[in-house]
């Protein structure tokens, strides 16, 4: 898609310079990062919660 | 021809060329088949492969490309019409590769359902699938069968059909064989009487009867109305058609954010041509087009991984509504239990041995076979001598296992016999049977009479059983053995087998009998004795009744058997616990069995007040609805109930507003099933009755089934819920990022061609991946979902609205970046950066709950693939 030359004819692309490219996919992770703490702090609630509720019930 | 009906049942068969004793033969009916072709009625519901390559070319989106490509055409932008018509294309390619194989999943779902019908095929009796039956066949019809084809009756025994499916009389019809319905009259006699006869699509309900095949497939009654009855479309499930009318709104609402972002655009002077490009882009970027077909392909698929696991899905709708289930409500015997009596205690003069924790303990099956006392060699070689059923020694496998036929509790005494190491052939070679007294349910007890002709001995328990025989008997003569209800044998016992040799019985030991009995039955355990005595041979010979021989037994000991819980429900009932489903038994047995085994596969806890858990059915028909539904959740087992209590049973729950599974078996069982959220079948022992009604067919008849049919029905729904959260983050953020751009002072970010590809690998690849995800770990951990549950449910909605801002706001970034040095490769930067974060955001969004870290980035192939052939598109 950016390197090859037909594809970068159709699609407007141009070839990235290793920085340039690192940069992209580097930052591209942001949201992998994002969802992935979504899931941490939705994991702690429920630990949390399930924790409170042993308490809160004696049984 | 259809004058069948007139003529006499010896002329219909010869005219059909036929045999009523011996059917066809099967070369016959194999010629027969290939002039007259497959039993089958034309299904307009499949879809050839053409309409479904045709139907990927009308959805909203491909029509909006097309366009787009003809006014690129027109315009003179060659590569951008040679490029939208490609996508078009692998689009299309990409659509029907999935509908195929989604719609041949389908087929052979339905042909897994044709139903087998019993015909005489030279001579035998065989089990044919109903397809391949052909005219003249000779068709056994019994209660629950459907009828194949229409067909001349031979024999009708009290045969009752329903004919509703024909006639719409709900009514059930009385059939006679011997009828000739012979019409001078002009008018004949109308479909609905003409009582010699039966139809395709109907349904035997009682009695059994013999027809012969006059018509098959469309030359059959049903035949020729079956374009009516065709006609109706595929009927959608409540989520396909959720998300329908939500595509449908979505696409209304995107034209008007795009026309408006296309006058903004011509407005502050951009190129009209680049801005009619991007809005065209922008139109097919918002809409979920692919949604609908993706729910369907998660379904179909899904309906044919539950058919790897034994269930089969006979309505899509199922596939959905599992995950939902509130309350399995079982039959116990054969579903819970294995329909198969084991003798678990075995109880001599007050000797008990437990089998069961023996054969539960490691090595049980060696201290099983090893030396027993007398006392228990007397009960179990009785018991097994007692005895009409007869082992069948299968061979044809691998290992050689044997086969026990004859009525189940006989069946379970000599296997019992030969786990104790006591040969039950050889057993019958030493004691050959010469005469008997035979079993009826007003004497409760049967007595065989035996020779004893003591030849070899191979094992150390026969050897034993002989030496306490010949101890007995002194070496010859003939010995009775009985075998009957404790109560009748103690009665008539004169003596009891005590610590190798015969007591008198006392009153005590009659009492520490019938205790011993009423502990067992206590426990729903099936109890039967076993009493000797020595008969002389001129005794035999002599003029008196042979009943009159059963008197002065010496009382040996009981044997207490049950219908085992099948070893995987025990696992199966703790998942639906823990997934807040709740197990319900319904039986016709006695309370107390019931309870036994409610308790031992944990349906209800061992310290619970079960009995007030448990309701009889003659205590159900005094409740009203109101009082049953009222009472409904509190009930986990329903004893000494009929098929007919289950309809009330389900309603009373559904009222609760629980969702129901209920299974189900003979023709009586239907309208529950029907009733029922998910109607489950029998598959070995179902009826073709029970199995139409049923949403779902369960194999191999076997509880932990249905439960593993729900465990995957929730995963479908999960994945159904990621692909939709990460198809509609991935569009969110690219609307966001043409939206952002010229507020940071960007010109349009993205070419239409760019947009157009992001959205082909947010709506591709990925979110197939998706829809193989396997089950998460917790799926079974969660309570139900609500029927009613938004797919956006538990806060969705938000993750989709900031993981799509913060996709734009990085890919922006990124390009604003560049930008800001001056370098023209900023376009090019966001467009990659773009096209990747929703790759990566597939992978997080693997699992809600857990971290892609902890699942292994490897545990789903298909998502492996799409990760790198998309990174290498990207890139090349």
């Amino acid at each position: 898609m950016i390197c090859l030359p037909g594809l970068q004819l159709v699609f407007s692309t141009v070839a990235l310079n290793p920085v340039e490219l690192g940069v992209s996919l580097g930052l591209s992770t942001v949201v992998f990062w994002a969802v992935e703490l979504e899931k941490l702090i939705k994991r702690r609630i429920i630990s949390k919660a399930r924790a409170g509720q042993k308490l809160s019930r004696p049984r | 021809m259809s004058d069948w009906h007139q003529k006499k049942k010896e002329e219909v068969v010869a005219r059909l060329g036929s045999d009523g004793e011996q059917g066809l033969s099967p070369e016959e009916a194999q010629r027969r088949l290939e002039a007259t072709g497959r039993n089958e009625l034309p299904e307009r519901a499949t879809r050839s492969p053409l309409e479904i390559l045709f139907s990927q070319f009308t959805s909203i989106m491909v029509i909006v490309l097309l366009i787009a490509g003809v006014v690129s055409f027109l315009l003179g932008e060659m590569v951008d019409a040679v490029a939208i018509m490609a996508i078009v294309v692998l689009n299309a390619g990409l659509g029907f590769f999935q509908e195929f194989r989604a719609e041949r999943a389908l087929q052979a779902l339905k042909q897994m359902a044709v139903p087998r019908v019993r015909v005489r095929r030279g001579g035998t009796v065989q089990d044919i699938s109903a397809a391949e039956v052909v005219p003249g066949d000779v068709v056994l019809l019994d209660a629950g069968v459907k009828v194949p084809a229409d067909g001349r009756l031979l024999e009708a025994v009290n045969l009752r059909v329903t004919e509703a499916a024909l006639t719409g009389e709900s009514e059930p019809v009385d059939k006679d064989a011997d009828v000739c319905l012979n019409t001078n009259t002009a008018d004949d006699v109308p479909l609905s009487e003409r009582r010699n006869m039966v139809y395709m699509g109907t349904a035997v309900v009682a009695g059994r009867g013999v027809m012969v095949v006059t018509e098959t497939g469309v030359r059959t009654e049903l035949g020729k109305i079956a374009d009516l009855l065709q006609s109706a479309k595929r009927e959608p499930t409540p989520l396909q058609k959720r998300l329908e009318r939500m595509a449908r709104e979505l696409a209304a609402a995107v034209l008007v954010i795009v026309a408006i972002v296309f006058f903004l655009g011509v407005l502050s002077g951009e190129n009209y041509r680049q801005m009619f490009m991007i809005a065209v882009a922008m139109a097919v970027a918002a809409v979920p087009e692919g949604l609908p077909a993706v729910v369907t392909i998660a379904l179909t698929l899904g309906a044919r991984r539950m058919f790897l696991r034994n269930a089969l899905i006979r309505r899509l709708n199922a596939v959905e509504t599992l995950g939902s289930v509130t309350v399995i409500c079982s039959d116990k015997t054969g579903t819970l239990t294995q329909n198969q009596m084991m003798v678990t205690v075995l109880d001599a003069a007050g000797e008990e041995l437990d089998l069961q924790v023996i054969r539960a303990k490691k090595g049980g099956r060696e201290q099983l076979a090893a030396e027993l006392s007398p006392g228990l060699a007397l009960l179990v070689a009785g018991g097994a001598l007692c005895n009409d059923a007869c082992c069948v020694v299968d061979d044809t496998g691998a290992e050689k296992t044997m086969r026990v036929m004859g009525d189940p509790t006989e069946s379970a005494l000599v296997l019992t016999a030969r786990e104790l190491s006591i040969d039950p052939d050889r057993l019958r070679g030493m004691l050959p049977r010469v005469a008997e007294v035979p079993f009826s349910s007003e004497r409760k007890r049967m007595s065989t009479i035996h020779k004893i002709a003591v030849s070899e001995v191979k094992t150390k328990n026969e050897e034993l059983l002989v030496a306490t025989l010949k101890k007995v008997t002194g070496a010859d003569g003939l010995v009775l053995w009985a075998k009957g209800a404790i109560d009748v044998l103690v009665g008539l016992s004169g003596g009891v087998f005590v610590d190798g040799r015969v007591e008198p019985i006392s009153e005590e030991w009659r009492q520490r009998i019938i205790s011993a009995q009423e502990r067992l039955s206590g426990k729903g355990i099936r109890v039967l004795g076993i009493g000797f005595r020595l008969v002389k041979a001129e005794e035999l010979a002599g003029s008196g009744t042979k009943e009159a021989l059963e008197k002065d037994l010496v009382f040996v000991g009981m044997s207490g058997m049950i219908d085992p819980a099948r070893p995987e429900v025990k696992d199966a009932v703790r998942m639906c616990r823990e997934a807040g489903i709740k197990p319900v038994m319904i039986t016709g047995d006695h309370p107390l069995t019931a309870l036994f085994i409610a308790q031992d596969i944990g349906i209800i806890g061992s310290d619970d007040a079960g009995k007030e858990r448990l309701i009889t059915g003659r205590e159900l028909s005094r409740l009203s609805v109101a009082e049953l539904t009222g009472l409904v959740d509190r009930i986990a087992i329903y004893a000494r109930v009929t098929p007919e209590d289950k309809l009330a049973i389900v309603s009373a729950l559904q009222k609760r507003g629980e969702v129901v599974a209920m299974t189900g078996d003979g023709v009586n069982d239907a309208p529950a099933l029907k009733r029922a959220d998910i109607g489950v079948a029998m598959g070995v022992t179902g009826t073709d009755v029970a199995k139409e009604a049923a949403d779902m067919v369960l194999l191999d008849d076997n509880f932990a089934t249905i439960v593993a049919a729900v465990r995957e029905g929730r995963a479908i729904y999960d994945n159904i819920r990621k692909f939709i959260r990460y198809t509609f983050a991935s569009n969110v953020g690219e609307i966001w990022t043409m939206i952002i751009a010229p507020f940071l002072g960007l010109p349009f970010p993205l070419t239409a061609l760019q947009i157009l590809w992001v959205n082909l690998v947010t709506d591709g690849l990925p979110g197939l991946a998706l829809g193989v995800e396997p089950p998460e770990r917790d799926v079974m951990r969660r309570p139900p979902r609500r029927l009613k549950e938004s797919i956006f449910a538990h806060g969705m909605a938000i993750s989709i609205i900031w993981t799509g801002l913060l996709m734009a706001l990085v890919s922006l970034g990124v390009g604003l970046w560049g930008w800001s040095k001056g370098s023209h490769t900023w376009r090019t930067m966001l467009f990659t950066t773009l096209t990747m974060a929703q790759l990566w955001q597939s992978l997080a969004l693997r699992s809600f709950r857990d971290s892609v870290f902890k699942m292994g980035f490897f545990t789903n192939p298909a998502m492996v693939w799409t990760f790198l052939i998309t990174l290498l598109l990207q890139l090349l």
